[in-house]
């Protein structure tokens, strides 16, 4: 085989080859998009879930209950204040607020 | 069984081991005080089978053996024997014990001694040794934070742990308060982190002689034992799971304040007198308010009208407004043992820490009233 007919042969493969890296590209960029738009929508889920947790915990809390894990759901004695649930109630809003 | 003591002794050791028992034990053997008549001495014992006390007295002992008296009768009437040597014999078949004193004598109903038990001895504890007057120091201190509530038994007790750095930590909480007092113990083994009972460790307070030079305490894996030269005090620990207490102390304040602890428990002591309320729904409330380096103490009563102090303090940060239960503060006044307490504050709903000016081994943290 004559050189330029090596040379045409491999300008046809990389042709092929930068088509198919093309084809590759596009279908990366569209799983990327994919990608994001499901961690966007997990995301605002799992804020959600969060923010109904702590705001069901507070509710709990303000009708007279335990939320902290030593005395959970017992009920709080004439209504006082408990370092524990406090400070349970205070890390979950530093924590969300951290983030 | 035959021996002789002198009442004082007797009396000693009679009144400590009558400490660990319960009139209204169930099982009748163990309202009774066990007296065993050793080679050389009498050995005393008492328990409810949660706290257990013993105590060694001098006694002329003829013959040995062991029997179980009536403790609340046998303490009466030792109380109110003659100061004199006393001699107690009893026969082997006989269910009686015969006492002598002067030209006196009497006969005592006994238990079967075989029927009585005791906390089991422990092998393997790890121990230390502490001075009684620091031990009884580090017991007042915590003792203000145990909770009564007994269906919460975790909270109802002392956590005995070693954070690292030498020390001995007693931690306790009723969930409104929180203590926590350290002390420098050279040497100290890593102990498994326990609960001691509060009501066991405010008997063992009150039975320790404060004049011995130490105090031997051993944990074992169920059982703590206080141990002096002639009287040891076993103790069931609690089973449960102390709360993460470390989160909850806070780091950072916005305000501080220095207060000489006896002029501001006097007006404290003014100002719960004047919170008095019938319904007993606002009684004890107390309202501190910081304006510069001028700390206003009040409190009001619709039955009886209102008080309003003023006491120069030394401030730092934000004023603030702020109402306590005032027989918590006052709890904490009385213990913290400085000149100066330091007051840390983070707003008016945050948890405050109180702190002795010069000694940074102790602290209680206090949840304010919602005004």
């Amino acid at each position: 085989m004559k050189l330029t007919e090596s040379l045409m042969e491999m300008e046809k493969k990389v042709e092929s080859l930068l088509e198919e890296i093309r084809e590759l590209k596009m279908y990366a960029y569209a799983l990327e998009e994919q990608n994001e738009q499901l961690r966007t929508q997990l995301y605002e889920k799992e804020n959600k879930d969060k923010k109904e947790g702590h705001a069901n915990l507070e509710k709990l809390y303000k009708e007279g209950f335990h939320i902290c894990p030593p005395h959970f759901a017992r009920s709080r004695k004439e209504n006082q204040d408990c370092l524990f649930c406090l400070s349970f109630l205070n890390k979950d809003t530093r924590d969300a607020e951290a983030k | 069984m035959r021996f002789t003591v002198s009442n004082t002794e007797l009396n000693r050791g009679v009144q400590a081991v009558a400490r660990a028992i319960s009139p209204r034990n169930t099982v009748s053997v163990l309202t009774g005080i066990y007296l065993e008549a050793k080679d050389d001495c009498l050995l005393l014992r008492g328990t409810d089978l949660e706290i257990g006390i013993e105590c060694n007295i001098k006694a002329n002992i003829e013959e040995k053996g062991t029997t179980v008296i009536p403790a609340k009768h046998f303490s009466e009437l030792v109380r109110k024997l003659p100061d004199t040597d006393i001699s107690f014999t009893k026969e082997k078949d006989k269910n009686n014990i015969i006492i002598k004193y002067l030209n006196s004598e009497l006969s005592f109903n006994t238990y079967d001694a075989e029927q009585y038990s005791f906390l089991p001895e422990i092998d393997n504890y790890c121990n230390f040794k502490i001075n009684p007057v620091i031990f009884s120091e580090m017991i007042k201190q915590v003792s203000i934070a145990i909770s009564h509530d007994d269906s919460r038994p975790a909270f109802t007790g002392v956590l005995f742990e070693t954070p690292g750095d030498n020390k001995l930590r007693f931690v306790s909480t009723d969930t409104h308060r929180l203590t926590l007092r350290d002390n420098p113990l050279p040497g100290i083994d890593i102990i498994k982190p326990v609960i001691v009972p509060g009501k066991a460790l405010q008997e063992v307070n009150k039975i320790i002689d404060k004049e011995t030079e130490e105090i031997t305490i051993g944990i074992g894996e169920n059982q703590a034992i206080f141990q002096t030269e002639d009287i040891k005090v076993k103790v069931r620990l609690i089973d449960g799971q102390f709360p993460v207490y470390q989160d909850v102390i806070p780091r950072d304040f916005s305000t501080l304040i220095k207060v000489h602890s006896a002029d501001l428990i006097k007006s404290l002591e003014r100002a719960i007198l004047m919170s008095y309320d019938e319904t007993k729904s606002s009684s004890n409330v107390i309202k501190l308010q910081l304006e510069g380096n001028t700390l206003v103490i009040s409190s009001q009563s619709s039955d009886l009208g209102y008080v309003h102090e003023e006491i120069n303090v030394y401030s730092e940060g934000e004023k603030i407004e702020i109402a306590f239960n005032g027989r918590y503060l006052l709890d904490i006044l009385k213990v913290i043992g400085d000149e100066n307490v330091k007051i840390k504050l983070n707003g008016s709903l945050s948890p405050a820490i109180f702190e002795g000016d010069t000694d940074s081994n102790y602290l209680c943290l206090i949840l304010p009233l919602r005004a």
